[in-house]
């Protein structure tokens, strides 16, 4: 079941983005439908579990 | 997706209703027909609540009333009463998708009591592989269920056709502008944008062992990020008013048109037109300004380099007429030749007697003296492209004239045309009815509130430009210092990917709005075209970049706000099925009350065109008798698989509504 807008998820697919950011902003998609309509969405450990993740893997990966 | 069944029981006036839907394309239209009061409204009301719990369509003789049947109630005798809705989708592979919504009440003492279930509402059930996944209850079902259909966009799935006519005369560009951002689920990018900018700044924060340096470069960034937020907090609360000013100067503009004073009447009317010209006349203010301000930007380097340039010229002139450029001979030539002993004669100067020498000396001096005026290729070259440059500014006074004159022609054309609307606001303004009078200082008082709100949104505007750039360079400076060391390599790691998120972001946002707001315009265009009657009235359907909204008449006039009720519902059908085709969210249309405004000739066109442009989507109408006519009838018959007819009765205090499968 898809929940994020496909249009959004098209557009962010055929970008020329690298594919940790199109992961990440897919990533953080769900994470904000999720919390759609909370008061206090408690959101930052889940970002920045993902920034980081993704953002070592993008270096790991420049670095090979 | 498609609607299969909805079960209704002790729902407001359907004690035990089930209406099945017509799914098999083509024809997956269902017509559910019934009188006024009969409860159609209801029905949509029935899925909204299912849904997401509250009724959206709620009409104002039932605002307040629970939504348990009454008949049900005192049939229970103080009994508890449960009320129920089911709705069951079928997807694309044929899945089914169970949603359903209760609640009990019981009456205690005169009061209605709420009793409560064993499980938190709403209730999901989804067919899976083999067999169905949940129950889910309560929020997690309810996150589902908003997955499906966000319930900030349902209007545009479920029509209702009575408030449609007021769509354009309630909603500012702003309005249809959340509305795409809606439909679109743009917001979440707008929301993550921002958490990605605050998570970036707390990745500095929470680092230990920063130089003294960064630390004053990340309180320099907290501040000016703090002053930002609320720079946005205000621009949007000066947005919010403006827009509350604008809405409720048009509502008094419309009390005047719709005057009886046939004299208060015409006089809003000429308002109407000179103001829509007004916003003409300043659009061509606008791209003259422009145009002003190309011809000064290529111009005005040349006019304060003039004197330079004229003195250059002539000290390349002074040179040529004494011969001094262009050189005879290239100076390669001349070495050459001294390379090879002879001279530019063709004598041999490579012996060393007197003549050779003498003639060889001649030539090297030669040389020299070209090698002086080695310059002189570029100088000639500089001196036509002086010549050009003076000559380009020849034309400058005529040009600028020209615009100036057409400036100031607009300006003053603006002016006479400002003068005329404060004639017409002085003449309303001594009308002898009270009312008229109120009106037209109500209208001016936030006319005048408007115009102030813009101002100060663009100050502030600029204000959180020139942050949003201060910022921009605290934050190349904190770069900078950064990598001075090592130890926070992995720290600008991450800002740099926040960085390129954070830009990516905003970049498919962009993309997005932009696509959309082409697709909604052609389509809207397309769609109204397609379904009003007066076909050679209007150019089509036009959004501007804020999203306001206008109907260009053929002849240019903007003709959105003298569009009739029924024209007006057409214009408000077409744009609002334009946004669901492009929302990406496949479910299908319930639309209420879709023709009551449209007078029967054009119901017939309507009804003729609303299949070719909702192809493929399954289509509730709910229709009066009046609105349902043979034509019409006759228009949809290969389109619609049921008809059911409401059948309505008052027992009492109590009301109840049958639904009776007519055809299908």
């Amino acid at each position: 079941m898809s929940s994020v807008n496909k249009r959004i998820l098209e557009t962010i697919e055929r970008s020329n983005y690298s594919d940790e950011v199109k992961e990440l902003l897919r990533a953080l998609l769900m994470i904000e439908l999720r919390h759609h309509g909370d008061k206090n969405p408690r959101y930052a450990e889940d970002y920045d579990r993902n920034i980081k993740r993704l953002a070592k893997f993008k270096e790991s990966g420049e670095e090979r | 997706m498609e609607l299969d069944y909805i079960h209704m029981k002790n729902f407001r006036q359907y004690r035990d209703v089930r209406i099945d839907f017509s799914r098999s394309s083509p024809d997956n239209f269902t017509v559910i027909q019934g009188p006024n009061g009969a409860g159609k409204t209801n029905i949509l009301n029935a899925i909204t609540w299912c849904l997401f719990g509250d009724e959206y369509h709620v009409d104002s003789k039932y605002v307040g009333l629970p939504i348990v049947s009454a008949m049900a109630l005192e049939e229970s005798k103080n009994g508890i009463v449960e009320t129920s809705v089911e709705i069951q989708f079928v997807e694309d592979d044929g899945k089914k998708i169970l949603i359903s919504r209760s609640l009990s009440h019981r009456e205690s003492a005169g009061k209605l009591i709420e009793v409560p279930g064993p499980h938190a509402p709403p209730c999901i059930m989804l067919q899976a592989e083999r067999d169905w996944s949940g129950p889910y209850f309560g929020s997690e079902a309810q996150y589902r269920i908003n997955s499906l259909i966000p319930p900030e966009v349902e209007e545009y799935f479920f029509f209702d056709g009575e408030r449609m006519d007021d769509y354009f005369k309630k909603n500012t560009g702003k309005d249809i502008k959340d509305a795409v951002f809606e439909i679109s689920q743009l917001g979440l990018f707008e929301t993550l944008t921002e958490r990605l900018i605050h998570r970036k700044n707390d990745f500095v924060k929470q680092t230990r062992g920063l130089s003294s340096e960064v630390e004053g470069i990340r309180e320099d960034l907290e501040i000016q990020a703090r002053s930002l937020e609320v720079d946005k907090e205000q621009i949007e609360e000066l947005k919010k008013k403006k827009n509350e000013a604008e809405l409720l100067e048009r509502d008094f503009s419309q009390k005047l048109h719709d005057s009886s004073l046939e004299h208060i009447k015409g006089l809003e009317e000429q308002r109407t037109l000179i103001e829509e010209d007004i916003e003409r006349t300043q659009d061509e203010i606008v791209e003259h300004e422009a145009e002003r301000l190309e011809i000064l930007h290529r111009s005005m380097p040349i006019i304060f380099a003039y004197g330079p340039l004229i003195k250059t010229k002539a000290l390349i002139e002074v040179k040529r007429e004494a011969g001094l450029i262009p050189p005879m001979y290239k100076t390669i030539f001349i070495k050459n030749l001294l390379k090879k002993g002879r001279c530019i004669c063709d004598s041999d100067i490579s012996q060393k007697d007197e003549y050779s020498s003498a003639r060889r000396k001649k030539v090297e001096a030669f040389l020299q003296e070209n090698e002086l005026s080695e310059l002189s290729s570029e100088l000639i070259e500089s001196n036509v492209r002086i010549q050009e440059m003076i000559e380009s500014i020849a034309t400058f006074p005529d040009e600028i004239l020209t615009v100036e004159k057409k400036l100031n022609f607009l300006q003053q054309s603006k002016n006479e045309k400002n003068e005329k609307l404060n004639a017409i606001s002085q003449e309303i303004k001594q009308s002898n009815v009270e009312n008229i009078r109120n009106w037209e200082e109500q209208k001016q008082k936030y006319s005048d509130e408007k115009d102030g709100l813009k101002v100060k949104i663009g100050l502030k505007e600029n204000q959180r430009e020139r942050r949003e750039n201060i910022i921009r360079a605290l934050n190349i400076k904190m770069k900078q210092e950064l990598k001075k060391e090592a130890k926070h390599s992995s720290l600008l790691g991450l800002l740099a990917f926040c960085d390129e998120c954070i830009k990516c972001a905003q970049e498919a946002k962009e993309t997005i709005m932009r696509e959309i707001k082409e697709q909604v315009e052609k389509k809207a265009s397309e769609q109204f075209l397609a379904l009003i009657w007066k076909k050679d009235t209007y150019k089509g359907v036009l959004i501007d970049d804020d999203y306001n909204i206008s109907v260009p008449h053929v002849t240019g006039r903007e003709a959105l706000g003298s569009l009739s009720a029924g024209e007006r519902q057409v214009c408000a059908l077409a744009f609002m099925a334009a946004l669901n085709s492009v929302s990406g969210f496949k479910v299908p249309l319930i639309i209420d009350t879709p023709l009551a405004r449209i007078s029967s000739t054009p119901r017939k066109n309507i009804a003729e065109n609303l299949p070719n442009y909702l192809r493929g989507t399954q289509v509730t109408l709910l229709v009066t008798e009046e609105e349902y006519t043979r034509e019409v009838k006759e228009a949809l018959a290969k389109k619609v698989g049921k008809t059911y007819g409401i059948n309505f009765q008052e027992k009492g205090e109590g009301k109840m509504a049958e639904v009776e499968l007519i055809h299908g």
